[in-house]
């Protein structure tokens, strides 16, 4: 609690006793007077002090769990429970990741002792924990010559948990050689559906692998192989660092657009049968090993919603990533492949998928282009992040480039005319 | 629409702007109606846009006009009268300013406003009631330097209360 002088009455007295002074020279006893209402204006300022204030405050949301997108009321009522408050001011704690969209979270009253003053406004949801902090109180004595600060604490928590699309968008996967049997098509023969090659029959071969029209036609015995299919590990990788959150041209941060991408690709990976994990390179380590199921969905779903790695405002601190790549590589199970989302806006987290390929981790990079082209600057980081690009693509990375205007889905096809 | 606009309060710029005209139309000197007129014109664009200097401005000049009907031996009542208009214009038009500053336009305020505003004018009125009592008990032909003393002793006693 601070208490501190406005100084605003300095000034009126000054001027009064100067016109008092006037009066005295020029003998005029009227014009004295007014240097007694200057008076009595001082005295006013100097006698008030600001109020002990003892307030309890109450904070209601509409709705503690809401979907994203939706409006929630919030509701504040302070309760005088002290002396009566001439000049009461609340700036309420609205939390950094959330928007005012109606109403303002600030209220000036004058509050009487056990009286109750109430105001609301409203917030638009959006996905993350969102702690409210405490409100800012301050208040003045009816002079306004001393103003108290203090904060008023109450916990409040709105979570919004997107959920995920019920279809996503396949993406093309890097070919894999992993133990599980999966959709994955790999450049080696073996069980499955596909036709892939005929070899010369080995003992042991199964009966039903055994080309019979061939042998009845040449009387050769051979064995047809498939191209096996296989399960993929998928971990999604959120570049989260500051820089991600840079908005587009409508205000949406390149992490938000990259968000939305990971929750339909789970949706495909997973409803595909692959793998899938999550990490980031945000604020907090933030790592869920790639598994299949429901129960991997549900938590892919929850953080991608409310991690701190992933927090929906910019992180405070720098984030020191190459501590976040040595982690990952440590967490990343030896066959997995990472899909890197990020907005490509700087050449070292290009390094990094490229680096993560070269260490075995088949690498694939999503960008969500938030450039725009009005600025000489911009135009500037348009053509440094094309570069970028073409020079991943050079190295065998394959980069789907994605307008965040456009369905994912419209990439996502590019991408694979681009592949033969 | 993230941004607040801080712009002064409404309520507090409308009042400030009438105790203004109140200091002007108590006053029957020209002059003062002139001057006043001004320093009232300041006060609206520093309460419309915000500029506090532009308030102290004004209201400073409305106090010179005050002070010059003062000097041309106007009455004692529409000096007193006038001052308070003035000191209320300048306080109210500054709260409106620093309701704005910490506050912002779209919340609601109306009732710290006037509650403040009311409290300036009540002091402005008890003041004014001291003053004309004092006035017209001392000058049935005692000096101006009796008032003058009175006057130093009220300051020293203001002075010595402290909180």
């Amino acid at each position: 609690m601070t208490v501190r002088q406005t100084h605003r009455w300095y000034g009126v007295a000054a001027v009064a006793f100067f016109a008092a002074a006037g009066g005295i020279l020029s003998s005029r006893p009227a014009l004295l007077l007014v240097g007694v209402v200057g008076v009595g204006y001082a005295a006013y300022a100097r006698l008030t002090t600001a109020p002990e204030v003892s307030l309890t405050l109450d904070r209601t949301v509409s709705d503690q769990e809401p979907p994203p997108g939706s409006e929630v009321e919030v509701t504040v009522e302070l309760t005088n429970t002290g002396d009566p408050v001439f000049d009461l001011r609340v700036v309420d704690g609205v939390p950094p990741g959330l928007e005012v969209t109606e109403g303002s979270p600030r209220l000036g009253t004058a509050l009487r002792p056990d009286k109750t003053a109430t105001f609301s406004y409203t917030v638009e949801a959006q996905r993350g924990q969102h702690e409210f902090g405490a409100a800012t109180i301050l208040a003045r004595d009816a002079s306004g010559a001393e103003e108290r600060e203090l904060e008023q604490a109450t916990e409040t928590t709105l979570t919004c948990i997107p959920s995920l699309p019920p279809a996503g968008p396949s993406i093309p996967l890097r070919p894999q050689t992993a133990q599980y049997t999966g959709p994955v098509p790999t450049t080696s023969g073996g069980a499955g559906v596909e036709f892939y090659a005929t070899r010369e029959y080995r003992p042991g071969d199964a009966m039903t692998r055994v080309d019979w029209s061939r042998l009845a036609r040449t009387g050769e015995l051979s064995t047809v192989e498939f191209r096996e299919e296989r399960m993929a590990t998928v971990v999604l990788v959120l570049d989260a660092r500051q820089s991600a959150y840079r908005s587009d041209s409508e205000g949406t941060p390149a992490l938000e657009h990259a968000i939305d991408a990971a929750r339909s690709l789970t949706t495909s990976l997973l409803g595909d049968g692959h793998q899938v994990g999550i990490a980031a390179f945000g604020a907090e380590p933030c790592w869920l090993a790639p598994t299949t199921g429901e129960d991997q969905r549900a938590a892919i779903r929850r953080l991608l919603a409310i991690h701190p790695g992933v927090e929906p405002t910019p992180p405070q601190s720098q984030i020191v990533v190459s501590r976040r790549v040595r982690q990952l590589r440590r967490q990343l199970p030896a066959n997995a492949q990472v899909i890197l989302l990020t907005p490509l806006i700087d050449d070292y987290i290009a390094t990094i998928a490229g680096r993560l390929d070269a260490y075995g981790h088949a690498a694939t990079v999503l960008t969500p282009d938030i450039t725009g082209g009005e600025t000489p600057g911009q135009r500037l980081a348009r053509t440094e992040r094309g570069l970028r690009i073409e020079r991943l693509r050079g190295n065998q990375i394959p980069v789907i480039d994605w307008t965040p205007t456009d369905p994912l889905e419209q990439a996502l096809g590019i991408l694979r005319e681009r592949q033969p | 629409m993230n941004d607040i606009d801080r712009s002064p309060a409404r309520t507090s710029a409308g009042i400030a702007i009438i105790a203004g005209g109140f200091a002007i139309a108590v006053v029957s000197s020209p002059a003062t109606t002139v001057v006043g007129g001004v320093g009232v014109l300041f006060l609206l664009l520093g309460v419309v846009r915000g500029w506090r200097r532009a308030v102290t401005i004004g209201a400073f000049v409305l106090f010179l006009g005050v002070v010059y009907a003062g000097l041309q031996n106007a009455a004692a009542e529409e000096l007193l009268l006038a001052t308070a208009g003035t000191v209320i214009a300048w306080d109210v038009g500054e709260q409106s300013i620093n309701v704005g500053q910490q506050l912002g336009r779209s919340a609601r305020t109306a009732r710290a406003e006037l509650v403040h505003a009311a409290s300036s004018t009540i002091i402005g009125v008890v003041t004014i009631g001291l003053g004309f009592v004092v006035y017209t008990l001392a000058t049935g032909g005692q000096p101006v330097t009796a008032l003058v003393i009175l006057l130093a002793a009220v300051i020293a006693l203001v002075a010595a209360v402290r909180d």
